[in-house]
């Protein structure tokens, strides 16, 4: 990647604020104007544009990730993957041929999509679980030990913390599981 | 390695973590290819562990663009401005229109051209993909263009391209090679019809309206590319 296109990305991970204003100027009325095209509505832009720029954000995290276009071309290919997604969920509307043959690498760019909505999934079925494990799983999925853990909530010892975080991870797994949507995400 | 209920994440976060020895993690990663369900499960155990550092990010990353789109949004007094303004521009645009028929109404189309994606089909095989792209999207079309001829040389059935030669001799104003080089498309008979829409706007480019409208009509009961704004574009073509 180069470092021209790099920079973007760099905005993105690092909520540069005014390299994410010129990504704002610079790209959304383009995508605007394409989106437009293809049917869309300016407020739906918007939400698509957001949404696109999340998902490139997702992807960049990754230490392997490489744009393999400049991010204004993949930016254009996210956000019209968005859209007819969108379309088809909103009004049901099937993709045409023509429109499928717009989207050449849509197998990778639904893969990101899935991700981010299985990330979403996650975060509303945290949102299920009791505070007490909430906190278990949040202080555990950041990386800390057992033993800090219990400190921090005040547990008896760390094996507590290791029964607790067992049982919140179980409960959590199984809402994840159960959710109708799950297997469609993978 | 024995795997149940009691025990199964706890060897997952071991295996996830790095905490397993070597020999260990060989034989769960040879039961994990023959393990779905379990294979499903450890894959969900590592993405628990990247959600939650990304829905930071990602809360970050809407406020600051919502927050950019609160201050783009003209306000109160700046709104009835630019009101005033827009009706104003509006009378004198009317005006003007009955003094001349010789305003640009190709604008519209004009900005309806869109980026080059040819990076997944072409792989790496052609070294200035990139800097073909890029002079293209930044509309530096006569910059681009032998970068377009010399991809063309190894991939002459790549209708994407042949339309972005199209569109870049259009943008030089070479109307007539553009011309042709969108019948050459037509004759190899694509299922997608976009080059039409770039025809009619290489006819308006020539003042050639009622050409353009021929072709604008046929789009429009075709439904095939841009038939969204063919409305709009014959409006002002009137």
């Amino acid at each position: 990647m180069s470092t021209h296109e790099d920079k973007y990305l760099n905005y993105l991970l690092n909520k540069d604020q005014k390299g994410i204003k010129a990504i704002y100027d610079e790209f959304l009325p383009k995508v605007e104007a394409i989106l437009k095209g293809i049917g869309c509505s300016k407020d739906n832009a918007w939400e698509v544009f957001q949404e696109s720029l999340i998902v490139i954000l997702s992807k960049a995290r990754k230490p392997d990730f490489e744009l393999s276009s400049s991010f204004y071309t993949y930016l254009v290919s996210v956000s019209k993957f968005k859209y007819y997604n969108l379309s088809k969920k909103k009004y049901n509307k099937e993709l045409t041929i023509e429109e499928h043959n717009t989207l050449r690498s849509a197998d990778d760019i639904e893969a990101d999509f899935h991700q981010l909505e299985r990330y979403r999934l996650y975060k509303s079925k945290m949102s299920k679980l009791s505070p007490g494990c909430r906190q278990v799983l949040e202080l555990f999925f950041d990386q800390n030990s057992l033993k800090n853990i219990a400190q921090r909530l005040n547990l008896s010892s760390e094996n507590a913390a290791k029964q607790k975080k067992h049982q919140c991870q179980k409960k959590l797994i199984a809402l994840i599981k159960g959710d109708a949507s799950f297997k469609g995400l993978l | 390695m024995k795997i149940t209920e009691d025990n199964k994440y706890e060897l997952i976060d071991d295996y996830i973590s790095g905490k397993m020895d070597m020999q260990a993690s060989d034989l769960f990663e040879s039961i994990l290819q023959s393990n779905e369900k379990l294979s499903i499960e450890v894959s969900l155990i590592r993405e628990l562990h990247e959600f939650q550092e990304f829905s930071t990010q990602e809360s970050d990353l809407k406020s600051t663009l919502n927050q950019i789109r609160k201050n783009d949004k003209p306000k109160g007094h700046l709104l009835k401005f630019l009101v005033l303004f827009l009706i104003a521009a509006g009378l004198l645009y009317m005006f003007l229109k009955t003094l001349s028929q010789d305003t640009d109404r190709s604008n519209n189309a004009i900005a309806m051209v869109e980026p080059l994606e040819i990076v997944t089909k072409d792989g790496s095989t052609f070294k200035d993909l990139r800097v073909m792209q890029d002079l293209y999207n930044s509309e530096q079309y006569k910059s681009a263009y032998p970068y377009i001829l010399s991809y063309l040389q190894s991939n002459p059935g790549d209708l994407d391209v042949i339309l972005a030669e199209g569109i870049s001799l259009m943008k030089m104003q070479k109307f007539s090679d553009a011309h042709n080089v969108y019948l050459q498309i037509e004759g190899l008979n694509p299922r997608v019809k976009k080059y039409k829409w770039y025809m009619a706007v290489n006819y308006i480019e020539q003042g050639q309206n009622e050409k353009a409208k021929t072709i604008l009509n046929e789009i429009r009961s075709e439904q095939s590319y841009n038939y969204i704004n063919v409305s709009s574009l014959l409006e002002t073509l009137k």
